[in-house]
């Protein structure tokens, strides 16, 4: 037997005695179905281990600043409306706004208490236009599914369709879980919308690994936003994005799970992560080479579940981010991490090889 | 069988493995009850979905915790410096071969993610180099490779270990 590998195992079997074991160990579950006994108490002592990066960078969208390629002339109002336009569309007569909560609800993933009336939810998660009344309604610490209490959305409402439209679909079960110390897997809110011509519910649940929907479409989690609402009473608006290896980071924008860019971007800034990170701005004819030669890839749907770089391992040679501004809406952020696979990521699309675009990118960012 | 008691069951039949297991890969107790708090959160989707059996839930959650581990470590690289120096001792080892064992343990802490996890299932958890290629997602000839650079390098740390630096306690 080889020395160095006597050596190895009696070092890995040495430290044993000082790994976790189940006695200590606090299984958070997933769930809040009807719980064992078993579950019930494990849960009732468990604290929050998973980092809250979907909702986090959820709730930190938005705010991006054009490039010098934004000098265009003010888009069409279908350019503008790419995607939540598809929303609000059957104008009726005016309807009741929703002004209070069910006493109860069913333990029932992304249940919502009523279907939509008068607006199209398969597109997007909610209309781009603001709601004349907005409700959320808080079911609490497992309460059996009973209501804990309403709250009426007061102030500039106009942050509900900023912060709601434009999230891209999510596959919650493929991505992060968010967490936070003050809500529970029990937990469930449902929130109700208002405009003049419909009516809406969202279904946002406590539960850490599930996204946001409306009744069709689903995306990243929005319980922290759900949380902080149904406590203040207000809607938050989008703040910064988050700079994480130096490079913004952003939640999506609806679209790009149908291609790496959608249309219409004005900017684009480009940043190699890591600690000698670099950002610089594109002029209006390399947005719109890189633009054209990401959306001629071959896509695949996102959510990486085997990601490999090399033959033998180890990080990306390097790791890019593009973000593509527009003129309304948010960014669309898309991944490249040479060397590996898949190499390109946009969120919800991904592709294997970047040969095309990343000789323009060394060039714009140097070496 | 529902998920919760699937999960019951692999707590009570395989946790303190893949405690030991996650421990192994990141060499911090805090990290690898979170590692493997993903992996059991993952199995208890996939039961729900009916697309994992009981029977086969530990072999599951010990690909996901080794996934969820090299998943981790590629994030953290994006702004991680890499260094092959190995970290300095904290405490001086009472004998030799305590000393010894604690600078076998620092180096494979010290080992790139993928070569660490190709070393810890083949001598730690003792799994043939085919299982190892699966769970990597890799070749054998892959996990060769990898085990064998993993190895060279430890080989190399131990025989010259780091000098502490100045400075340090």
């Amino acid at each position: 037997m080889n020395e160095i590998e006597d050596a190895l195992r009696d070092a890995m079997h040495a430290h044993d005695t000082l790994a976790p074991t189940t006695a200590d160990f606090r299984f958070r579950m997933p769930t809040r179905r009807r719980g064992s006994p078993w579950l019930a108490a494990v849960a009732a002592a468990g604290c929050v281990l998973v980092v809250a990066t979907v909702a986090l960078v959820v709730s930190h969208r938005g705010g991006h600043s054009p490039g010098p390629a934004a000098q265009r002339p003010a888009p069409s109002t279908a350019e503008q409306l790419p995607g939540p336009a598809a929303a609000a569309r059957y104008p009726g007569p005016p309807v009741t706004p929703i002004r209070s909560c069910p006493a109860g609800m069913p333990a029932r993933r992304y249940w919502i208490p009523q279907p939509p009336k008068g607006i199209d939810v398969a597109k997007g998660l909610a209309p781009l236009e603001t709601p004349a009344h907005a409700i959320v309604c808080a079911y609490l610490h497992g309460n059996h599914g009973k209501l804990t209490g309403t709250r009426t959305l007061s102030g500039d409402l106009s942050t509900i369709p900023a912060g709601l439209a434009w999230l891209p679909p999510a596959f919650p079960d493929r991505q992060p879980c968010a967490a936070y110390a003050t809500i529970s897997d029990a937990d469930y809110y449902l929130m109700a919308l208002s405009y003049r011509h419909g009516t809406m519910w969202l279904a946002i649940p406590g539960q850490h690994c599930d996204g946001a929907s409306n009744g069709e479409f689903v995306t990243h989690n929005l319980m922290g936003q759900a949380d902080s609402a149904y406590r203040t009473g207000r809607w938050s608006s989008p703040g910064p994005p988050l700079i994480m290896g130096g490079c913004p980071q952003t939640a999506g924008r609806l679209g790009q799970q149908d291609r790496f860019v959608p249309e219409h971007p004005v900017s684009l800034q480009l940043c190699r992560l890591g600690s000698h990170s670099r950002t610089v701005t594109a002029t209006e004819g390399d947005l719109a080479r890189l633009t054209a030669d990401l959306n001629r890839l071959p896509t695949t749907p996102g959510g990486r579940d085997v990601f490999q770089c090399g033959h033998g391992g180890g990080p990306p040679s390097a790791s890019y981010v593009l973000t593509f501004g527009y003129r309304v809406g948010p960014p669309v952020q898309v991944r490249i991490d040479e060397g590996c696979r898949p190499e390109i990521d946009n969120g919800n699309l991904q592709a294997n090889d970047a040969s095309s675009v990343l000789p323009l990118v060394h060039q714009l960012l140097g070496p | 069988m529902n998920a919760d008691e699937a999960i019951a069951d692999l707590l009570g039949n395989a946790g303190d493995r893949l405690l030991r297991l996650a421990f192994q890969l990141c060499h911090r107790r805090s990290d690898a009850e979170d590692l493997v708090q993903q992996a059991l959160e993952q199995v208890c989707r996939r039961c729900r979905e009916r697309r994992v059996d009981a029977d086969d839930a530990e072999a599951y959650a010990r690909r996901a915790v080794v996934n969820e581990y090299l998943r981790r470590r590629r994030l953290r690289s994006a702004s991680e410096l890499i260094s092959d120096v190995v970290p300095d001792t904290t405490s001086a080892a009472p004998d030799v071969a305590l000393a010894e064992r604690d600078a076998m343990w620092r180096s494979l802490g010290a080992l790139p993610a993928r070569q660490r996890a190709a070393v810890v299932l083949r001598y730690y958890e003792e799994l043939p180099d085919r299982d190892i290629a699966t769970l990597l997602g890799c070749r054998e000839s892959t996990v060769r490779s990898l085990v064998a650079r993993g190895l060279s390098t430890l080989r190399a740390s131990v025989a010259e270990p780091a000098r502490p630096r100045e400075g340090t306690s």
